[in-house]
């Protein structure tokens, strides 16, 4: 480590500058040759039947070319999911349906000639509703006398549970040694109740897809989707057309975060363009995006220690409902993270529940969204650590870096928490989350702030908390990603990689790995990614996989390639393969000197002996998941007269293992972050009384800009990861963990009372201090 | 499909005679229109012609075109009179594009309950001219109340007299870029003691759109504030807010007392 | 109906339905470097100079800018000749998905002309209407940071 020509080096992302100038393309941005426009008609109802369906008006209208709905649209039975197939998700999704599911469901869709008239067209719908009763409440959701939100053909691919008269989309329960007998064996026992809010990706580029028929006859959809290979399947499916039919293509994406790991738009344009044989067009705005793409889950999450007076916690039990909304995409799998990735932390309890499930209600549809399930749990795990630690009167530091699990350990919890199905046990390799805790600890004068309340002011009063994480490096054994490289005659080399940039930079720290292997500068790898026609498979980017599972591909393919390059030099200086080395785009025999350029080996091999092309081609899955690992630190100053909260400092340590990027992984760090502290402190969805979101727009569904950042502090910890490429492991996710137990915590430590909901808005600080008689 | 007409009149006497014709709606480049349904208006008057875009600063007198952008006034106010309340006022509104957009005129106008000019106008007892349907001066207090600015009535230009030593301007918001749910203006001058020559007190935002404080005007004249019991005098206001989604009713009313009773301390200060 | 608009000191008459707002027109006729993600004037992807005035072009009729000089970004550097500003954002690391950063472009560029020396709270305050998800902002300050020590040094923009 130290000596890589590539690892380790912030090298310019290859698509960087034809951003920053405004070149490279989005969905929206390529020109459409006489396309149809679509729009969309929502249900206003939270729950109704729709009775019938009068479209005569808008096909009468000038321009409309077509009208879609229950009706006319086959029905069939799947997942938006974008999972590995059979998707852990239930078949409870049909294009249009009769049944409307939520304010924000949809009806129906206009094809015409132009947006204008698309959007004019929807309005002149007709349609007769008989308007049901509807359900909000995630413990009410499940009782007897409730409706039946899901219909009879609804059900799940694979052997889970899956409770529809009941309205249960999902339940995970595992359980090992003895609860009842650890919960007897604490010497005080606490249990909490933690709730967390529906909110919104906000990835810049709002959701759509184009699609068009090519020259061949074949539907080509153009979508900004993490996960082309799974969109391709899932129109497939949806649209009875074969696989071999469909060409999926990710352009440049504006962001994602999860929202883009679902397939909901491309089976719209798949059939419009499939009937009429034209390309056509969808552009959701942000408020269809709020209301109806897909969001975070809420998550109530009830949970108890049991606790030795020294602290050692002798059982824990964590009984976690989430919100589905009306439709169970990603049901079992984000319910089963708030486990899988929470509980592992504190592998040594030997006594340990987990009971999950996932409640249908009448509201916006959860999805896959950064930290996935994780992010709630931690809300709940880590504040409760806080308060154990404070109750044993244990410095929080130490008790985490006491508690946590180590290099060489292992937890119950990797083989009985997977995904759909078992997991799969794993040791852990790297962790360096103690140098983290002490590094961050430093980087906000953790020490001199904490308990003590210093006054700042006429009436703040500070505070300092933290929140330690781990998440995972894809999915063990079911994520899996492939690349494929060729060599050109001037040394430098195209690779083909299903893995999907969303803006993360996966096309530069795919090259930088293959680069590395081959000990040539980045700008010699051409990167083509994404495409179901020309790329190799990849599971796409979910899951903190791309670094750890597609690296690994392009490492194994990269190292295939070396090994013929040596083969061609070795028979061109009638050398011992074992002689040559590889440097700066040439071969040297390292026993005489002699050397060749890539260039003359590469036409040797193209034009002149034995010839053939340089061309290689690898798969990886990952056997383990090995966490990335993650200390953060907030500082708060609480105005006690307003409950108003300044945000002072943020301070995340990371553990990733090597990161191949180090600009990139701080970026992904630092993304991560300010969005926690946005959802920590204003997001929210609201509503009315009749399911109806009421701040669809950034209006009033508040994110961070510059003029709210706090002090920002990202440290990068060394470490590495055997079984990762040159000893990385992902840091896409990890980072969103923290904010929200590390500022409740902080609250708590400046003004002595637990949030227990979030966001933690001014008015609820407030509250909470007039409930506790703090003021 | 229906297509608008365009007008450009060149000087007023074209824009009155636009404003005669049907279904025509001012634009004036600010972005208050955009958020109606601007496709059933037969046409736009562009007001972008009319020599309203100014900002006149002569001592204490000042004059406001009905054009000029929440930008235009603020940097010029830094420059010249920094102590003023409205460049602290209209230099903290929305963001840095959109107050290139947004005109004092178009503002007022749409005189929505969230204005950033709304508080510190009415506390400098600002007039309007209007032209158009709706033609006169007023003060801007019953401009809004009666909704003289219509469609077809633009802000010719606001005018006050600004002889305030000090200033205080306070939003109530929850991220930096966000409509204020209330805001607090303070105009004072002090006599050498330290007590009040002169106050100015405006809360906007509030249920009847905005409240001048006369009241607790009157108890502050004369007097220092070290003598008074600030929060029972603010407490006995009347103040009162709707829900919002900044805070319920009852925790808006709570903290503007507090940020009441802080600005008039803040005010005295230095 | 049809004006003459001025974009990046080309001049070039388009032909536009009188409701359009700005940003449609000049996506639809090519000009996809503007992004547009809200139409409601927030997130600042949509940037572009109005007779040198910064503004968010989802704000804007296009039938009252008829004659007005448009620059977007592409008016700032290309890929072959790339702006400071811009060179200083990728060598940062401040370009993620790169959705925004046309409108952060924009924005610095509004700032750096008139103050080549800002500290932390202008540079926030220059960028305050430009929204970003991915990057949580940290490097796009640095890279305004780096593109005005960089502009001092070259005593140009």
């Amino acid at each position: 480590m130290g000596k890589y020509k590539n690892i380790g080096k912030s090298v310019r992302k290859v698509d960087g500058l034809s951003l920053a100038t405004g070149q490279e393309k989005f969905f929206d941005d390529f020109p459409l040759d006489n396309p149809l426009y679509l729009a969309l008609l929502y249900s206003p109802h939270a729950h109704a039947e729709i009775l019938d369906i009068d479209d005569s008006e808008a096909r009468k209208m000038c321009g409309v070319v077509d009208v879609y709905h229950y009706k006319n649209v086959p029905r069939v039975m799947h997942t938006t999911a974008g999972q590995g197939f059979p998707e852990p998700s239930p078949y409870d999704n049909v294009i249009f349906d009769k049944k409307m599911r939520f304010v924000g469901d949809r009806v129906a869709m206009v094809a015409a000639e132009s947006e204008q008239i698309a959007k004019d067209a929807i309005k002149a719908i007709d349609v007769e509703y008989n308007i049901l009763p509807a359900v909000y409440d995630i413990e009410k959701a499940t009782d007897n006398n409730v409706p039946q939100l899901q219909g009879d053909d609804a059900y799940v691919p694979i052997p889970v549970i899956f409770k529809p008269e009941e309205n249960i989309a999902a339940q995970v329960e595992i359980a090992f040694g003895d609860l009842k007998k650890g919960m007897e064996e604490a010497d005080f026992v606490e249990e909490h109740t933690y709730r967390t809010q529906i909110a919104s990706h906000c990835a810049i580029e709002n959701h759509g897809a184009v699609a068009y028929i090519d020259d061949r006859g074949r539907l080509v959809i153009v979508t900004p989707t993490q996960v082309p290979f799974h969109a391709r399947r899932i129109v497939s499916k949806a649209l009875s057309i074969p696989v071999g039919m469909i060409r999926v293509i990710k352009p440049r994406i504006g962001g994602g975060f999860g929202g883009k790991q679902e397939v909901f738009l491309e089976q719209l344009v798949g059939l419009v363009t499939w009937q009429h044989k034209r390309p056509s067009r969808i552009a959701l705005s942000r408020e269809e995006v709020f209301v109806s793409s897909r969001t975070r889950h809420a998550m109530r999450v009830k949970i108890a220690m049991g606790a030795k007076s020294d602290g050692e916690l002798t059982a824990i039990d964590m009984d976690a409902r989430m919100n589905s909304g009306a439709y169970g995409t990603h049901a079992l799998t984000v319910l089963s993270n708030a486990g899988s990735k929470v509980l592992p932390l504190f592998n040594k309890v030997k006594h340990v529940h987990f009971l999950g499930k996932t409640v249908y209600t009448n509201l916006p549809v959860g999805g896959a969204y950064r930290g996935y399930g994780a992010t709630q749990g931690y809300f709940a795990f880590c504040q409760e650590i806080d308060n154990i630690a404070r109750k044993c009167g244990q410095d929080i530091l130490e008790y985490y870096k006491k508690w946590h699990i180590k290099e060489g350990e292992t937890s119950g919890i990797f083989e009985a928490l997977g995904e759909g199905k078992e997991g799969v046990s794993q040791y852990i390799r790297s962790c360096k989350l103690t140098e983290c805790i002490d590094k961050g600890a430093k980087a906000i004068d953790w020490y001199a702030k904490r308990n003590k309340r210093i006054r700042v002011g006429e009436s703040k009063v500070k505070g300092v908390g933290v929140a330690c994480c781990m998440q995972g490096s894809g999915i063990p054994r079911v994520d899996m990603g492939s690349a494929s490289m060729k060599m050109n005659e001037d040394g430098s080399f195209n690779m083909y990689v299903g893995a999907t940039d969303l803006g993360t930079g996966s096309d530069t720290i795919l090259a930088q790995i293959a680069a590395e292997i081959l000990q040539i500068p980045v700008e010699k790898i051409i990167v083509l990614s994404s495409d179901t026609d020309l790329t190799p498979f990849d599971v796409g980017a979910y899951a903190s996989s791309t670094t750890y599972v597609s690296g690994g591909a392009v490492r194994k393919c990269a190292i295939k390639i070396a090994d013929q390059i040596k083969d061609v030099a070795s028979e061109m200086m009638s050398a011992d393969k074992e002689d040559l080395i590889l440097d700066s785009l040439y071969v040297i025999n390292i026993k005489n000197k002699k050397k060749l350029s890539f260039e003359e080996i590469c036409c040797y091999s193209l034009y002149t002996n034995n010839q053939f092309q340089i061309q290689a081609e690898a798969s990886h899955y990952g056997k383990e998941s090995p966490p990335p690992f993650i200390a953060q630190f907030a500082e708060v100053d609480i105005d006690k007269r307003t409950g108003h909260l300044d945000l002072i400092s943020f301070v995340s340590a990371v553990d990733c293992g090597q990161p191949i990027n180090p600009k990139l992984a701080e970026g992904q760090v630092e993304g991560a972050v300010v969005n926690g502290l946005a959802y920590a402190l204003w997001e929210e969805y609201l509503f009315n009384s009749a399911g109806k979101m009421t701040n669809p727009s950034f209006w009033d569904y508040k994110i961070f800009t510059t003029a709210d950042l706090p002090r920002m502090v990202t440290i990068v910890e060394d470490s590495y990861e055997e079984t990762g490429p040159f000893g990385a492991k992902s840091v896409g996710e990890i980072a969103i963990d923290g904010p929200l137990p590390a500022i409740a915590n902080a609250i708590y430590d400046a003004v002595g009372v637990r949030m227990y909901e979030a966001p933690f808005t001014s008015e609820r600080i407030y509250n909470r201090m007039k409930e506790e008689g703090v003021i | 499909m229906k297509q608008p007409e365009w007008y450009y009149p060149r000087d007023i006497e074209e824009f009155r005679e636009y404003i005669k014709l049907d279904g025509v709606v001012i634009y004036g480049g600010g972005t208050g229109l955009l958020r109606r349904e601007i496709r059933k208006f037969a046409g736009f008057i562009d007001i972008s012609k009319l020599p309203l875009k100014f900002v006149n600063i002569a001592g204490e007198q000042i004059s406001i075109g009905g054009r000029a952008s929440y930008n235009d006034v603020a940097s010029e106010f830094m420059a010249q009179k920094p102590n003023s309340i409205m460049g602290k006022s209209l230099g903290k509104a929305a963001s840095t594009p959109l107050r290139n957009l947004i005109t004092v005129g178009g503002s007022l106008a749409m005189a929505p309950i969230w204005s950033d000019i709304l508080g510190p106008l009415v506390a400098l007892d600002a007039g309007i001219e209007l032209i158009g349907e709706n033609e006169g001066e007023f003060a801007v207090c019953e401009a809004i109340r009666e909704r003289k600015i219509d469609s077809k009535t633009l802000v010719k230009q606001i005018d006050f007299t600004d002889d305030f030593q000090r200033s205080y301007y306070y939003r109530e918001t929850r991220t930096r870029f966000d409509y204020p749910a209330f805001t607090i203006s303070i105009l004072a001058n002090l006599l050498s003691d330290r007590t009040f020559e002169d106050v100015r007190i405006v809360i906007a935002g509030d249920k009847n759109r905005f409240s001048r404080l006369d009241s607790l005007e009157d108890k502050l004249i004369g007097q220092e504030i070290a003598n008074l019991d600030l929060p029972s005098m603010i407490e006995s206001l009347d103040l009162e807010f709707a829900d919002k989604k900044h805070g319920s009713s009852n925790y808006l009313k709570h903290v503007a007392q507090i940020q009441l009773e802080r600005g008039l301390k803040k005010i005295v200060e230095e | 109906m049809k004006s003459k608009f001025i974009i990046n000191g080309v001049e070039k008459t388009l032909e536009y339905d009188g409701y359009s707002l700005l940003v449609d027109v000049l996506r639809a006729n090519g000009y996809t470097e503007i992004k547009e993600g809200c139409k409601t004037g927030e997130c600042g992807a949509c940037l572009v100079f109005i007779d040198d005035v910064l503004v968010n072009s989802c704000q804007v009729l296009a039938g009252s800018v008829a004659g007005k000089d448009i620059v977007t970004v592409k008016g700032l550097g290309s890929l072959f000749e790339p702006n400071v500003i811009q060179e200083s954002f990728v060598d940062s690391g401040a370009v993620q998905c790169g959705f925004c950063t046309p409108g952060m472009i924009m924005a610095a560029y509004n700032l750096l002309r008139d103050n080549k020396d800002p500290d932390d709270q202008q540079i926030k305050s220059a960028m305050d209407g430009n929204l970003c998800r991915c990057t949580g902002y940290v490097k796009i300050i640095d890279a305004v940071k780096l593109a005005a020590e960089r502009i001092r040094e070259n005593g140009k923009i």
